[in-house]
């Protein structure tokens, strides 16, 4: 505590008058001599304690007043005690913005904030400021209190979620003979503390965080294996992380076409929301009524639909053909093609090369099916024949180690389906595909992600990347599947499963773009590292991709203090921050209470 | 006559040097105030002649002077009783309280007065004075010179130390053997259970008792302002007081205090009169001589 005008303590002195007085009077009291305190006592015995109770209260509250009256005369001044004035260290300040920082005014506080510390510290202390997100586009250096100040204000709010482990990191590998400090000035969201196991001369300076956030988590389509023929249906899915209930609207525009929807969504819960669209409109955004954060009140859209895929099959194509086009008459979006030499065909129109029950592969067709592979649509199905030759094993060992061919007696059915990943959700609820026999199998041992298993445990279905291997060859000998209904969905989910990723021409903020090619967004900004910086539409190659926010960062969950605690974070608040507090006020309302409080006890 | 009746008034007695002298004033003053006394006419020797009234007995009738004046003359006689009393003076310090004249001033005066009516009306008068135990210890009689013991013993008080009342009855209880009238003059200002339980042992062996409680106005009224410190005149001790925020209680307990001893009195046929120090003496000689007369 610190007094502007110290010379008025002197005052203080005069808190001995009422004391003086007080024994004074006590020593000139009037003695009365009287016959017999007896009944005196019996009238005084409960009010005497108390009368001299009241007696020194009084003094107090006396006292009170003349040292409350000469501390407010000082304009007493009070410091917050973490951040002492004047330290010379070397400091890191990391401001928060990420776009959960949006929220009201949160961002220009924890700038403001930042500011404030700064100037804390000693003119000859060294500072490193950076943002939490987008540290790409940004260059901190440890700078002197005014470039830190200048570099504070070039932080922008970002787009993306951020994570404080690689600046810890730096930060800890620091060499400075300054003592070293790392000060977080950000609403503390649980994943900017994602992978960090313990801090040390950790600062945390805690802006709080909104609590009425509604955010778009996602669109996607319903059904995407479906072909569609006029309409297709995009479902939402909008989060209410408020404490209130949302009422409002949510609106799908794209081009001219805009549809609405009144929506009711109760405290901390999902709303799936279906919107028609016809199949001419591929992308378009969503809104909902917006909150205070209204980054992620919008969802940008492109959907690729479903258009005819190109198979070509190598080896017994019969029951396969016969699965993926059963008739004439049924419309399927496959086009089959199948050859006998994989060596002379041009892959290049194809989407899907199915090997089913293969011996083995030439070098060149290796070589062939790799480049296929390249192009991130395209997949490959092989179907493990009886005999497996080395050079196909090599090529699939990705997926698994190919082992013995196995006749059993009898037969084994699929056991378990791996319906967590998408294409095979529709089995999750259908046992039918369980009933399906299968007489002989190929062991693998995988290495790849097994997507269904048989009765022994051993792998039927197994992915990596774009190529699936099934341990048996489709033929009636091997499997009664050619016969079962459920053959067709299941060639179509592998299909899919395939080549479906990244059909939508989706990204987050902060992804980068593999494929080459010129990005730019609508508003005619080219993104020269391929990375996308904030949410929109962009096109490459005269292709529309687009960007949305990460719904992970529009969940209001910040750390909880006992796990702050246990990082070994101090945490500290802007009141803390808020410079030296004039307590005249204080004192002059204390000298108040104190005159209220004794003319009580005068009345009592 | 009415330069007589002053002497009534405690203020003007507590001027007069002379404790005999004091006694002999207010006595007389009181007994000339005394229109047609019923107080005197049982003594065997001869005083006075009184013209007859209607309604005295005719046997009193002195016929010889009847026959010289041709006019009823009735004998006058002065009184000759066995009647012993005891003076139970409180000396304590409690008594020494009092605004004007203090209680054991007005005791004294009243102690010498009840000793000089007695005297006068010869019968036998002791004085016994205390406050923790038994000071002075006169025992009852008749003689002149007993009644100068009194007086001087009486002249000789001073202000004792704390009030053992009960004790010192239960003690005169055992001393005090044969019947006789014990007038108890003090305030009382002890454990009213056990004094009231001595006053009816004295009952219980036959004596006869008047009880006056002697009590200052202030001690009713309580009529201090300032907050002081109070001081007990008998233990000494110091107590910080501030009157205004008691009074209702002190008071509210004082008059439990008297009505205690009131009730407890009456239910014992103790007579007991409370005498306030700034009423005259003839209320409390009055209230003896009706005493007397019960008794004789």
């Amino acid at each position: 505590m610190k007094f502007l005008y110290p010379v008025y303590l002197f005052g203080l002195i005069l808190i001995a008058i009422p004391i003086i007085i007080h024994l004074y009077f006590r020593k000139k009291l009037k003695k009365i001599f009287f016959s017999s305190l007896m009944f005196l006592k019996r009238a005084e015995a409960s009010r005497l304690r108390w009368l001299r109770l009241k007696e020194i209260l009084i003094l107090i509250m006396r006292c009170l007043i003349i040292a409350a009256i000469f501390l407010a005369l000082a304009r007493p001044q009070f410091e917050g005690g973490l951040f002492t004035k004047n330290r010379l260290a070397a400091v890191y300040v990391i401001i928060d913005n990420s776009f959960s920082m949006g929220y009201d005014k949160n961002f220009e506080t924890a700038l403001n904030q930042a500011e404030k510390i700064i100037f804390t510290y000693s003119p000859k202390s060294v500072f490193y400021v950076a943002p939490l997100c987008n540290q790409q586009n940004f260059k901190p250096f440890w700078s002197n209190r005014n470039s830190a100040l200048k570099i504070l204000r070039e932080i922008k709010l970002s787009y993306s979620m951020g994570s404080l482990k690689d600046l810890y990191t730096r930060f800890l590998e620091e060499k400075t003979e300054l003592p070293k400090e790392f000060i977080y000035i950000g609403d503390g969201q649980t994943i900017n503390f994602k992978d960090i196991e313990a801090l040390k001369d950790f600062y945390w300076l805690k802006i709080p965080i909104g609590s009425s956030n509604i955010v778009i988590e996602y669109g996607a389509l319903k059904n995407p294996f479906l072909t569609p023929k006029d309409y297709y249906e995009l479902k939402v899915n909008i989060k209410n992380y408020s404490t209130r209930s949302y009422l409002g609207k949510v609106q799908l525009v794209a081009d001219n076409y805009v549809r609405q929807q009144d929506c009711e969504i109760p405290p901390g819960q999902d709303l799936i929301t279906t919107f028609s669209i016809p199949v001419m409109i591929k992308n378009g955004v969503v809104k909902i009524d917006g909150d205070s954060l209204a980054i992620d009140n919008q969802y940008f859209f492109t959907k690729s639909l479903l258009t005819r895929v190109k198979v070509l099959i190598a080896g017994n194509d019969e029951y396969i053909k016969l699965g993926l086009s059963p008739s004439a008459t049924i419309k399927t979006p496959f086009e089959i093609e199948n050859t006998t030499d994989l060596k002379r065909i041009d892959l290049r129109p194809f989407q899907i090369v199915i090997l089913n029950g293969i011996e083995e592969i030439t070098e060149f067709e290796i070589l062939k099916l790799n480049n296929f592979l390249t192009q991130p649509r395209n997949g490959l199905i092989v179907f493990i024949g009886p005999k497996v030759g080395q050079q196909l094993k090599n090529f699939l060992t990705d997926c698994g180690n190919i082992e013995d061919w196995i006749n059993i007696d009898g037969y084994l059915n699929i056991k378990w389906f791996d319906t967590n990943y998408e294409p095979f959700y529709i089995f999750a609820d259908n046992p039918g595909l369980k009933t399906i026999k299968f007489f002989k199998f190929c062991r693998i041992t995988p290495r790849g992600r097994a997507l269904a298993r048989l009765d022994n445990d051993m792998p039927l279905i197994i992915n990596h990347s774009n190529i699936m291997v099934i341990a048996t060859e489709f033929n009636e000998n091997n499997t009664d599947i050619v016969y079962n209904s459920n053959f067709l969905p299941l060639l179509h989910s592998l299909i899919y499963g395939l080549i479906n990723k990244n059909i939508d021409n989706e990204f987050k903020v902060g992804e980068k773009l593999l494929r080459p090619g010129l990005i730019k967004g609508l508003d005619g900004e080219i993104l020269s590292e391929g990375i996308f910086s904030k949410p929109g539409f962009y096109t490459v190659d005269s292709e529309t991709l687009s960007v949305n926010i990460d719904p992970l960062e529009s969940k209001p969950v910040t750390i909880s203090s006992e796990m702050a605690k246990n990082l070994g974070i101090k945490t500290i608040t802007t009141e803390s921050l808020s410079g030296p507090a004039d307590l005249t006020t204080l004192f002059l309302i204390l000298a108040l209470c104190a005159l209220v409080c004794e003319l009580l006890f005068l009345l009592l | 006559m009415k330069s007589k009746a002053r002497y009534l008034n405690p203020e003007v007695v507590a001027r007069l040097s002379r404790l005999d002298l004091k006694a002999r004033l207010v006595v007389e003053g009181f007994l000339t105030g005394l229109h047609h006394s019923p107080y005197k006419g049982f003594s065997q020797e001869f005083t006075d002649y009184r013209p007859y009234i209607p309604g005295d007995e005719l046997k009193c009738i002195d016929w010889k002077v009847y026959a010289r004046r041709d006019r009823f003359y009735v004998k006058e006689y002065q009184e000759e009783t066995n009647l012993r009393a005891y003076i139970l003076l409180d000396k304590s310090g409690s008594m020494g309280y009092g605004k004007h004249i203090t209680k054991l001033e007005y005791a004294k005066f009243l102690s010498a007065c009840l000793a000089y009516l007695l005297f006068k009306q010869r019968d036998g008068v002791g004085i016994i004075t205390f406050d923790t135990k038994i000071n002075d210890f006169i025992p009852p009689s008749a003689k002149k010179i007993n009644f100068t013991r009194i007086i001087e013993a009486i002249d000789n008080i001073n202000p004792g130390n704390e009030t053992s009342l009960a004790q010192v009855l239960f003690e005169l209880g055992r001393k005090i053997k044969r019947r006789a009238l014990v007038i108890l003059i003090s305030d009382l200002f002890d454990e009213p259970k056990m004094v009231l339980k001595s006053l009816k042992s004295f009952r219980a062996r036959k004596h006869e008792i008047i009880v006056f409680q002697i009590i200052d106005s202030q001690e009713f009224t309580f009529p201090f302002g300032e907050t002081a410190i109070f001081q007990d005149m008998e233990t000494d001790e110091n107590l910080v007081i501030e009157p205004g925020a008691i009074r209702d209680s002190y008071q509210k307990r004082f008059k439990e205090f008297l009505n205690y001893y009131h009730q407890g009195v009456l239910e014992s046929h103790i007579d007991y009169e409370l005498i306030n120090t700034e009423e005259t003496f003839d209320h409390a000689l009055f209230s003896y001589l009706q005493k007397r007369a019960r008794l004789l």
